[in-house]
């Protein structure tokens, strides 16, 4: 079972960097850390998870989300970039026993050992059917999906199991 | 006589652990260790069922996945598994098992009788036989007749569990070569095997597990059969979706029956399952035990038994020339008939223990794209390789004992000389096969059933192999037998499932964020796609009754109804416009900001697949309304269309989760708005319909949009998720004064009706195109290209007699037409279909939507309609029945 279930303050930052190259170090400057690459985290708080080509979830646990929001609005002003509040649209549930991976393991085929998913790692995968994301830090595994299935992690993950 | 128990013996059992179980009524008693096989044999019961088309007697045939035989309903009612193979059933107290195919017992079967009809009932008789006057005239008995088991009635109490796991080496087998492979890998070793396995250093090991099928890029399905007898609410297995760079399969050899006349007659097994019961189960098949091989492995049974105090009264080599031709019996087998270089014997017994030598179980090196081939001694053996999948079992004894002359030859002796145990499959079918040019052995294998049973042809790919060359008179080498399908061995529906189990789970459901405020107000849900409240009913109302009062509440006051499923992506860029034209059939370039335009989106044939409306939030923003259902499929097309086609400047989110929706409608809506607090100007000047602004709504952030889907003036209020709630309660609250009234999606689909709002998938078909639907001028004008622009100037496109839609109106005012009812014409051909029908509570008659062929001219013109055997008249008319000049929309 998950330790907790929570609705994450998170933004949810779209930019085509391949196109607006210049818009990155303005980015970065306001989040204080660089934007996550492909399946790695970046930062703590606020914490970076790359969700695609162009896409990056920023969660917010003490930092200040909507201040976040303003400033990179300012920083990349008329420029073709989005930055919404995702946070209300996700569900996020935290697993911290040891035998978190086992856990997940029933829901998705991501392999979820410390050595090809270590600390840091994040990853864009299925869970339970529904697309999720997973990512890894120093204690625990998060995993977060789309409210509206929040019945249906908690279902699936309080289902009868060996 | 029959089995028995010896007094010694038996490594897999605890004789201090004495089993008590039921087997077709009777209570019998096993030890801990047994299997249910090992324990009917020690128990005397040697015919433990019936085959499938002559219900012939059979018994045990094999100690492993390979029984054909010894199928067995396990357990009652919600907890009953048909098929199970004896073998592969571990005891336990109060275990239940009947026989299956049998009435009323495997000793005496009344459809023994298909014995006697055998000469009807040979190979393809389905196909020559039943044909006057009707098959289905006799279907139903033949289906009756047909099949094993009994496949339960009620649902499975017991539960499955799914692990997913990854690997750089897994093997299949803990046998010598298996451990040895083990050795040698590297990285992440895993083991799975069917029995209980030692403990290897470095490896991970899954017992009780059994390797069913080989999937793609080294996906490898195994069940682990978890602990503990059936009862409700267990878990009984697990279903393990292993992905390993490696597979080495290390799975043995199976060892083959011999061909002979009444070689299924109980007592006939294989040497090693002889071997089997003897050493693991301390269980002797008979007192008497005649052995028949080809290869050493006769010898070393001649041992055992020796030492387990058993006599031999005889070993049959066919390596000296010597072989069984007949086996004499009922329902034991008592003699055998011999034929050597010296003449022909009859030798007593009550044991006949084959070996017609050992064939490696290649079944899932072949699923992985491996082949085979044969030896040099004509026994297979893997031939093409798959990269990272190995097949490196070794044994001595793969030279497969041919079929003896005197049984392929003479017609009395083939026709019982089975190569197929499970499907009654003789050496007189693979012949008659043959003659009749069914002679490849994929051809074989579907007019023969040859292989066809759950067993896959374990005991008889091989052997059915040999006869066909024989009858095509080839060479051995070159037939093959065919491969087998995924799952290796039977396998229950309910692991199978384990990924999607029933229930609650079987599909994710989908709840809107104020879920529970809709619960509280007494919604009644039902799945449209998302939990949606398909009405509120108050007291002892009706659906219908429930849904009059809310449209008659939105059209003379106001109503709150929950739009969040609604499909929202934001695009921003400076080419978001010229992006949507292309998306659109209308033009969204020309849009301006804080307006909003109705859109139709097509797939590449022309074809509707949404609509919706499109809000420039600013010059280079927008806000892209999808329906509901359809939300997650256009934003990937969006996404796919940007990736591959139009890489304009820009970039997209789809917001639909985090906002939440609340749709206000009705005369009184505005005053609500108002009511609640906003700092929007509300004014039908200032905010007109189809227009949209950002502020504050009941102190929330919100979007607000000015449309409707009911033809009432509407409010759509969009803030962020969380504050859904907050905002339904402010809004019921200030709306009190007004009657506000909830409504769900029953009065919602009522009132479009009404408006002539057309919903796609009900309305339209697969082939519907804007012009069907009254947008053919937004095309016309349009001058860049958009998806599916192309196939509008098809000559089919433009033919004159398309379905378009049209209202209807029934004479009989209070009749309401059938949704799916076809119009017809005068020779009942159909014309078009019915989308939408509904009895109109503020028109007081039934209302209609259809499409039918050129109905744009013929308004007014009355028409046939069919449904279920009835018939109805209408009238065609314009497809808007209230508010057709849209005052109150914009009121």
């Amino acid at each position: 079972m998950a330790d907790a279930f929570y609705t994450p303050v998170a933004l949810h930052l779209s930019v085509d960097l391949d196109r607006h190259s210049d818009l990155r170090e303005p980015i970065e400057s306001v989040l204080c850390v660089p934007l996550a690459a492909a399946n790695r985290l970046s930062g703590v708080d606020p914490l970076i998870l790359w969700q695609g080509q162009h896409d990056w979830l920023i969660l917010c646990d003490k930092a200040d989300a909507n201040a976040l929001q303003e400033n990179l609005a300012k920083a990349v002003e008329d420029k073709p970039v989005l930055i919404t509040q995702a946070g209300d649209g996700l569900a996020a549930f935290t697993f911290t026993d040891p035998d978190a991976a086992t856990q997940l393991s029933s829901g998705t085929g991501l392999d979820l050992c410390p050595k090809t998913f270590p600390v840091g790692a994040s990853a864009i995968t299925r869970f339970a059917q529904l697309r999720a994301i997973i990512y890894r830090q120093t204690d625990r595994y998060t995993l977060i999906v789309e409210r509206q299935y929040t019945r249906h992690v908690e279902l699936w993950l309080a289902r009868p199991r060996y | 006589m029959t089995g028995f128990r010896l007094k010694n013996g038996g490594d897999a059992i605890d004789r201090s652990k004495p089993v008590a179980f039921h087997y077709n009524g009777k209570n019998l008693k096993g030890f801990e260790g047994d299997t249910l096989a090992s324990a009917l044999m020690a128990s005397g019961r040697m015919v433990v069922g019936r085959s499938f088309k002559y219900h012939r007697p059979r018994g045990i045939v094999d100690s492993g996945v390979a029984e054909t035989n010894a199928l067995m309903q396990i357990g009652n009612g919600a907890l009953s598994t048909p098929n199970m193979a004896a073998t592969d059933v571990t005891l336990y107290g109060g275990l239940i098992a009947r026989s299956v195919n049998c009435w009323p017992s495997p000793e005496f079967d009344v459809m023994a009788i298909n014995g006697w009809l055998k000469p009807f009932l040979t190979a393809g008789f389905y196909y020559k036989t039943f044909m006057w006057p009707s098959w289905h005239m006799f279907e139903p008995f033949i289906r009756r007749a047909a099949g094993l088991g009994k496949a339960p009635a009620v649902p499975d109490t017991e539960f499955y569990d799914i692990r997913h796991s990854r690997v750089d080496t897994l093997i299949v087998g803990a046998g010598t070569d298996g451990l040895t492979a083990a050795k040698n890998a590297k990285g992440r070793i895993l083991i799975v095997d069917r029995q209980t396995v030692a403990p290897v250093k470095g490896t991970a090991i899954l017992e009780n597990t059994t390797a069913i099928a080989h999937l793609d890029h080294n996906m490898i399905l195994a069940v682990e059969r978890l602990p503990g007898a059936p009862k409700a609410g267990r878990v009984a297995e697990r279903l393990w979706k292993i992905r390993a760079t490696e597979v080495v399969y290390a799975n043995g050899y199976q060892e083959q029956p011999l061909i002979f006349a009444n070689n299924d007659r109980p007592g006939i097994m294989l040497a090693s399952a002889v071997e089997a019961y003897i050493t693991r189960y301390g269980v002797a098949p008979g007192r008497r035990i005649l052995i028949a091989s080809g290869t050493d492995a006769g010898l070393r049974l001649a041992t055992i038994c020796k030492d387990a105090g058993i006599e031999v009264v005889a070993i049959v080599d066919s390596r000296e020339g010597a072989h069984v031709i007949r086996a004499i019996g009922g329902k034991q087998v008592t003699a055998a008939v011999i034929e050597t270089p010296s003449g022909r014997q009859t030798i007593s017994c009550d044991v006949i223990a084959m070996s017609g030598g050992f064939s490696p179980n290649l079944q899932l090196f072949l699923q992985a794209g491996g082949t085979m081939k044969r030896g040099a001694n004509g026994a297979l053996e893997q031939d093409k390789l798959v990269k990272n999948v190995r097949f490196v079992s070794q044994h001595g004894e793969t030279a497969i004992s041919p079929i003896p002359n005197a049984v392929l030859s003479d017609p009395k002796l083939r026709s019982v000389s089975f190569v197929d145990f499970q499907t009654d499959v003789t050496l007189a079918d693979v012949a008659q096969a043959v003659q009749e040019n069914y002679a490849a052995p994929e051809l074989l294998k579907r007019y023969t059933v040859l292989g066809m049973g759950v067993d896959q042809g374990k005991l008889s790919g091989v052997n059915g192999a040999q006869a066909l060359a024989h009858y095509r008179n080839e060479a051995l080498a070159s037939i093959l037998p065919t491969k087998s399908r995924p799952p290796l061995v039977p396998t229950r529906l309910g692991v199978l499932g384990a990924g999607r189990p029933p229930g609650e789970l079987w599909r994710p459901r989908r709840h809107m964020p104020a879920h529970d405020l809709h619960v509280q107000l007494g919604a009644v849900f039902e799945d449209f796609g998302w939990e949606r409240p398909a009405y509120y009913p108050q007291g002892s109302e009706t659906l219908h009754e429930a849904a009059v009062r809310e449209v008659f509440a939105v059209r003379n006051n106001a109503g709150l109804f929950d739009g969040s499923p609604l499909g929202k992506f934001e695009l921003k860029g400076p080419q978001a416009d010229a992006f949507l034209d292309h998306i659109y059939v209308g033009t969204v370039s020309t849009l301006a900001i804080g307006r909003i335009r109705y859109g139709l989106m097509l797939n590449e044939n022309g074809s509707i697949i949404d609509d919706g409306v499109c809000m420039r939030l600013a010059q280079d923003h927008f806000l892209v309304n999808a329906t509901s259902g359809n939300a997650d499929r256009i934003f990937g097309m969006m996404q796919d269309y940007h990736h591959r086609e139009w890489r304009y400047d820009l970039v997209m989110q789809n917001v639909t989760a985090a906002w939440g929706t609340l749709a206000l409608a009705g005369p009184k809506a505005r005053a609500i708005v108002q009511a609640v607090g906003t700092d929007i100007d509300v004014s039908p000047e200032a905010f007109p319909h189809l227009h949209v602004r950002t502020g504050t709504v009941a102190g929330f952030a919100a979007r607000v949009a000015r449309v409707s889907f009911s033809g009432e003036a509407g409010y759509e209020i969009s803030v962020p998720a969380q504050h859904t709630t907050a905002l339904g309660k402010a809004l019921l609250a200030a709306g009190k004064a007004h009657s506000l009234t909830p409504y769900g999606i029953e009065a919602l689909e009522i009132m479009r009706t009404e408006k002539g709002y057309i919903h796609i998938g009900a309305d339209t078909d697969s082939e519907t195109q804007p012009a069907d639907i009254g947008f053919g001028s937004a095309i016309a004008k349009k001058q860049v290209d958009f998806i599916g622009r192309r196939s509008l100037l098809r000559i089919n496109a433009l033919e004159p007699n398309r379905r378009q839609l049209v209202g209807l109106m029934l004479e009989d005012a209070k009749q309401v037409l059938p949704i799916g009812g076809h119009l017809v014409d005068s020779s009942n051909r159909s014309t078009g279909f019915i989308g939408s029908s509904h009895l109109s509570p503020i028109l007081g008659h039934g209302v209609a939507m259809a499409m039918v062929e050129n109905g744009r001219v013929r308004h007014g013109e009355q028409v046939r309609i069919f449904s279920q055997g009835q018939y109805w008249t209408a009238t065609i008319t314009k497809p808007v029945f209230y508010d057709p000049a849209g005052e109150r929309l914009n009121g």
